[in-house]
């Protein structure tokens, strides 16, 4: 099997994940990274050299021979590092979310992206999830009715620095960094939204919300809400959380555990209530690096690349995330409900 | 088989849920509560406890040091990676340094807040991070610690990225200097087990998951207990009750299997689970 290059841009926590990842899983191997601060490149240099590390990404792309580009730096840089990649002929691996906005995707979708390209709304592949997008796509339970789901995590509790905190480098606050999680699995569980209502509130950032609710309404009149804070105690690791009724039972799903309440007998759903933890539904995979759901993201991203097949979140799947994101935005700024446009 | 108590109860970590993860959080948050479990633990013959670095676990060292009602060895899981991940999410790689480098001399270690300093110009990055372990490890040193254990996140991308020079230098530090075993966690044993045997490294032990179900033993439950079977040195089973999702007899019975498998760390809360536990897997 003929190796496929990779090259990072940015490593940050997550740059070093894939990077890692994709140097093990076959048949990629990391041959370059490009890195602004001058710390992190040095370090790179010295203990892995094997890979080549610049200070500029348009340097590494134009003296790289790289299959696959791998875009974790900060949001606002994702657009030109993706037309960078794409003008060198690369397949993508993204992390969340695309773009800063939605006329930044709609851009980057106008051109003809042979490529392949796979975002990290890493959630997707999650045995949790997955279980429960089964549950969905069979209609075990009967019409899905309402939901109820919230993304928590203890992180900003005092005025913090760097640019998550810039609304014009990352997109957005809490609504863009654990919102967009949420949104994406709601793309994937029910399909497209039609409507969205939201209210926000800064406490300690200064540009950017700490809290905020909002209430969807989606194509088929299923409606829920959504809580999302990255400003409440006791949440240690960011939780998202989907409590769902259907006309015969409920299900609620985390990352860790999915628990079913069945009204009936409709295989492979039993009456009555059961709870499947994650220890039960996960295999091994070739390489874990923080979770097997990054694993298996990138897996799947190198066996379209072999197939031809579509990853399951592509740029296409990604960008409606960045749809809602902005009417999201745009209803808290105007106080009004807000149409849902998917600009692709 | 000798079983050491997990820490990860302690401190708000459950693999069932986030829930009681914030259950044991609000029960454990008075260090009393996580004294009067490991003493139960001593009383029904567990000598070994594995502890991180967590605020936490130094407060429970330090009520453990003024009761003194039983003795415990120590293995001490180094760094604290959750902590130094949000430093370096917000404030960058240099700004990390730079606030450790900070924090050193704040603690009254100018020389050793003055030796980074002087790496990070010489480029001397793995003596860096010796410098930020022994910072770490500093206010652990006085207790009976038995062996550093190296977090699975950071061996597990050292070894992805195939730094085989960190592993040299952590070990001859831990060996010489502070006169400890070196042992590595890690949830790629397979992996793992091929670059120490290419590297020619021999850790005291290596930590990694070991379950009935299979949970976090990559790249496949088979894989793992043909290496763990093959493998020269001694192995801690971890993740050995999935956290409470797996029957107690049925985990016990499967570690047992093992020859290689000499300890196995278990997480409990109470008297009767830490007796079952005892039972079960002596």
């Amino acid at each position: 099997m003929e190796k496929l290059n990779v090259g990072v841009v940015g490593l940050g926590k997550m740059g070093l994940l894939h990077a890692g990842i994709l140097n093990q899983l076959e048949p990629s191997t990391l041959v370059a990274a490009a890195e602004k601060d001058k710390l992190t490149r040095n370090l790179l240099q010295a203990y892995v050299p094997q890979t080549t590390v610049y200070s500029d990404y348009e340097e590494m792309f134009k003296r790289e021979e790289l299959d696959i580009a791998v875009v974790t730096t900060p949001v606002f840089l994702h657009k030109p590092v993706i037309e960078s990649a794409l003008d060198a002929n690369c397949h993508l691996l993204v992390e969340k979310p695309l773009a800063l906005n939605g006329d930044e995707c709609r851009a980057l979708l106008r051109g003809d992206v042979k490529n392949q390209t796979q975002v990290g709304y890493n959630r997707r592949f999650l045995e949790t999830f997955k279980m429960a997008k089964r549950i969905l796509d069979a209609s075990l339970l009967g019409e899905f009715n309402f939901f109820q789901a919230q993304m928590f995590e203890t992180q900003v509790l005092r005025r913090e620095q760097g640019w998550r905190f810039d609304r014009s480098k990352s997109g957005g606050g809490v609504i863009v960094d654990l919102g967009a999680h949420v949104i994406d699995m709601l793309h994937y569980l029910a399909g497209h939204l039609v409507a969205v209502q939201g209210v926000a509130r800064s406490v300690y950032s200064e540009n950017v919300e700490d809290y905020a609710s909002i209430n969807l309404r989606f194509a088929d009149g299923l409606t829920g809400s959504l809580e999302l804070s990255w400003s409440v105690r006791h949440y240690r690791l960011p939780e998202m959380k989907i409590g769902m009724q259907f006309d015969k039972g409920t299900v609620t799903v985390t990352e860790k555990y999915i628990e079913i309440y069945s009204e009936v007998d409709n295989a492979p759903l039993q009456r009555g209530w059961r709870t499947l933890h994650l220890q039960n539904l996960t295999t091994g995979v070739p390489i874990d690096l923080g979770g097997p759901e990054y694993t298996v993201e990138d897996a799947e991203l190198l066996a379209c690349i072999r197939t031809g097949e579509e990853p399951l979140c592509n740029f296409h799947e990604a960008a409606k995330t960045n749809f809602v994101l902005d009417a999201i935005y745009d209803s808290i700024n105007t106080g009004e409900t807000q149409n849902v446009h998917y600009g692709v | 088989m000798e079983l050491i108590l997990g820490h990860n109860q302690f401190i708000g970590i459950s693999h069932i849920s986030e829930e009681r993860g914030r259950e044991r959080e609000k029960r454990f948050s008075k260090v009393e509560n996580v004294y009067r479990v490991v003493e139960a633990a001593s009383a029904v013959g567990f000598k070994n406890m594995i502890i991180e670095t967590h605020p936490r676990m130094l407060e429970f060292l330090q009520y453990y040091e003024r009761a003194q009602t039983f003795d415990m060895n120590f293995y001490l899981q180094v760094p604290y990676v959750q902590a130094y991940v949000q430093t370096i999410n917000q404030r960058g790689m240099t700004g990390f340094l730079s606030e450790m480098i900070g924090r050193a001399g704040l603690a009254g270690t100018s020389s050793l807040a003055l030796k980074s300093a002087f790496n990070v110009l010489r480029k001397n990055y793995l003596s860096i991070a010796l410098s930020l372990f022994k910072l770490e490890i500093m206010p652990f040193s006085k207790f009976s610690v038995q062996a550093l254990i190296l977090h699975n996140v950071l061996t597990d991308l050292l070894m992805a990225l195939e730094v085989s020079s960190a592993f040299v230098v952590f070990d001859q530090y831990v060996n010489d200097e502070l006169h400890l075993d070196f042992g590595l966690a890690t949830w790629n044993f397979s992996l793992a087990r091929r670059n120490l045997e290419r590297w020619d490294l021999h850790p005291a032990f290596v930590m990694t998951p070991v379950n009935v179900n299979g949970f976090d033993m990559n790249p496949s439950k088979r894989e793992v207990e043909t290496a763990v079977k093959e493998y020269r040195g001694d192995v801690f089973a971890m993740n050995v009750l999935g956290g409470g999702a797996f029957p107690v007899a049925a985990s016990a019975a499967y570690v047992k299997s093992f020859d290689k498998v000499t300890h196995c760390v278990v997480g409990a809360s109470s008297t009767q689970h830490l007796s079952e536990l005892k039972e079960a897997f002596s």
